[in-house]
């Protein structure tokens, strides 16, 4: 009788483990093409970001995926997230970036199948995810409050040096980032320049205001986000110099998802032919195109 | 004792009648004095009033234009408060490059420009072809037309409250130009250019709808004329404000006197030249002749009142001098029946 038991409870318990793998296995996976036609939903991952998620309902890349989920014949649905989350959520699985590389750590929930908000193409998040081609050109720059003693560049002409020189004006100076983003501090050295980094946790909109009351003396953004910034509040910053050369921003799309990211190519491939993808960019940016007339060419 | 020769003796009333004569005629004359004089003042008059009556019309048509140019004044005092203006000369003064984030500011400036073009029209047509902002040394800081002619800074200019209108008459299409200085805290920082749509300007405000053929309006300044040309145009350089005559040809070539009127356009270097028929401004007939026509009818009825008169009274002198024949014809033989 006992060892009846006994093997019933192994029984139930191998079943029990089974059953628990088995759900953490699906969780762990994204949802590729077919498995979203079935639903009827997209979900777009997504964090208020400047005009690429304004946090309003509109963006950029709302748009982009509003139209792709139309294209793809299902629902759109837009899943709010954080710079914290964004990746995790998508691949189903907590990263720790490590310079380039990325450690992938706990299972977690997968909570949407693309990210899209002003989302810069990294190489430690090109080892976890597959991005889609480029869809908006960026640059990492070095910001500070308009009273500060920290003067811009004088362009050398050559962006390496412009770099080498903004870096060095980091020395003893706070500069605010925010991690496992493009506007990771690590990510550009500045510790090892002097810099005193220090970590934003707000939203990524309200850094620039952060710095000008004191919160930094300098602070790390991209450069769609820095010209907003300076049209929204004239004279309260201004631009030292670039800590990158021109990146890239793009969709996002977890490893599994490859039929989607395929699908979304052809997508952007047909926006970008017959001018969609152009008017919506003029609508949100609308000097981007000149600002960047090689990339929009 | 013929009837050719009758005369008085002094005193009678044949001579008292000659004096009262007289003074009845000198009456009359006098009369018919006043009344010419009056008739050809007041056609001198009524062709003053219709000289009047088109010059006024030029005149308030002149003052609509400036109306116009005054709107355009104001466009570009709008256009220098602009936000975006305001942006790149904030980000100039705290150092920031062009490469790094200034260039943007421009950038946003002309597509801000591009947009006022776009948006300013009159009738579908756009009011300007043009909008430029240069720095204090001439640089082009934002332009709506790519690769358009050079603009050079116009060191004169310094009022930033003042905009000032220029005319460029090789400048075919676009000859009118608003020029406003910028400042930024007190210092000047640029220019802001804006070149009217000559075509549109003319044709919506300056040619007036044909309600009467033979009359045409044009534009011009100390240089010439600036709208559209046809053949014989008026002098460009004729006197303010005055009517003034020229010669023209009509559609057969044959010889045509015409008028001409040109007004100016206040504070600005343009004038409005309107031309007319002679018919249209001095009346189809000269002031003299009216009073000349009713001369000729009053000496014509004041002859042949005389004449009728002088006729009359011979007649009745005739009669007379026959009844006193008869009369003394009869005396006599009576006189001779009783001997």
């Amino acid at each position: 009788m006992k060892t009846k038991l006994i093997s019933i409870a192994r029984k139930t318990a191998f079943v029990a483990l089974f059953a628990a793998t088995a759900f953490t296995a699906t969780q762990a996976l994204a949802r590729d093409l077919d498995e979203i036609k079935k639903t009827g939903s997209l979900k777009h991952l997504g964090v208020p970001y400047a005009n690429f998620v304004t946090g309003s309902g509109d963006g950029l890349d709302v748009e982009i995926m509003q139209l792709f989920a139309k294209h793809l014949g299902v629902k759109y649905e837009y899943v709010k997230t954080s710079w914290e989350n964004v990746v995790p959520d998508l691949i189903g699985r907590k990263v720790k970036a490590d310079g380039d590389n990325a450690q992938l750590l706990d299972k977690v929930e997968v909570k949407g199948d693309v990210v899209a908000n002003g989302f810069t193409v990294l190489p430690w998040r090109q080892k976890v995810l597959n991005f889609s081609s480029p869809t908006f050109p960026t640059q990492i720059m070095l910001v500070a409050p308009a009273a500060s003693a920290v003067k811009p560049i004088k362009p050398s002409g050559n962006v390496d040096l412009d770099i080498v020189a903004v870096k060095k004006l980091t020395k003893s100076k706070s500069t605010l980032g925010v991690e496992n983003t493009c506007l990771d501090p690590s990510l550009y050295k500045l510790k090892e320049e002097g810099a005193k980094t220090i970590s934003f946790t707000g939203a990524l909109d309200d850094m620039p205001s952060a710095m000008v009351k004191g919160a930094g003396d300098t602070a790390i953004m991209e450069m769609p986000d820095a010209l907003l910034a300076l049209k929204k509040s004239p004279g309260q910053i201004k631009v030292i110099g670039p800590l990158s050369p021109t990146q890239e921003m793009a969709a996002g799309f977890a490893k599994d998802s490859v039929k989607l990211r395929e699908e979304f190519e052809k997508f952007y491939g047909g926006i970008k032919k017959d001018g969609t993808y152009l008017k919506l960019v003029k609508k949100y940016y609308p000097s981007a195109p000149d600002f960047y007339p090689a990339f929009f060419k | 004792m013929t009837t050719a020769s009758i005369t008085h003796p002094a005193g009678t009333p044949g001579r008292k009648w000659g004096i009262a004569g007289i003074f009845v005629g000198v009456l009359l004359a006098g009369y018919l004095l006043f009344v010419l004089t009056t008739t050809y003042d007041t056609q001198v008059k009524l062709q003053d009033s219709l000289v009047e009556q088109q010059r006024q019309g030029v005149a308030k048509h002149a003052i609509t234009i400036e109306h116009f140019l005054d709107e355009r004044r104001n466009d570009l005092r709008y256009l220098a408060d602009a936000r975006e203006i305001s942006v790149y000369f904030e980000n100039k003064a705290l150092g920031m490059s062009m490469e790094y984030g200034l260039g943007s500011s421009l950038i946003d400036i002309t597509t801000y420009f591009r947009y006022f073009v776009a948006d300013r029209k009159t009738a579908s047509e756009p009011i300007y072809t043009r909008i430029a902002l240069l720095d204090a040394a001439g640089g082009m800081l934002a332009d709506t037309a790519e690769g358009g002619a050079a603009i050079t800074v116009d060191s004169t200019l310094a009022d930033p409250a003042q905009v000032a209108i220029r005319v460029d008459t090789q400048r075919i299409g676009a000859e009118i130009e608003l020029r406003m200085p910028i400042a930024y805290k007190g210092q000047a920082s640029g220019q802001l250019v804006a070149f009217l749509s000559t075509p549109t300007f003319v044709e919506h405000f300056v040619r007036q709808p044909a309600d009467r053929p033979g009359r045409q309006t044009f534009l011009s300044t100390e240089q010439g004329i600036i709208s559209p040309t046809v053949a014989h145009m008026p002098p460009a350089n004729m006197a303010l404000s005055k009517m003034h005559r020229y010669d023209s040809y009509d559609s057969d070539g044959a010889p045509l006197e015409r008028v001409a009127l040109r007004i100016p356009i206040a504070d600005s270097p343009l004038r409005l030249i309107a031309t007319f028929t002679v018919d249209d401004v001095f009346g189809s007939s000269p002031p003299w002749r009216m009073p000349l026509t009713l001369a000729l009818l009053t000496l014509f009825i004041g002859a042949g009142t005389f004449y009728a008169y002088r006729a009359n009274t011979r007649n009745l002198l005739l009669k007379t001098r026959l009844d006193e024949a008869r009369a003394a014809n009869y005396a006599k033989t009576r006189f001779l029946e009783n001997t």
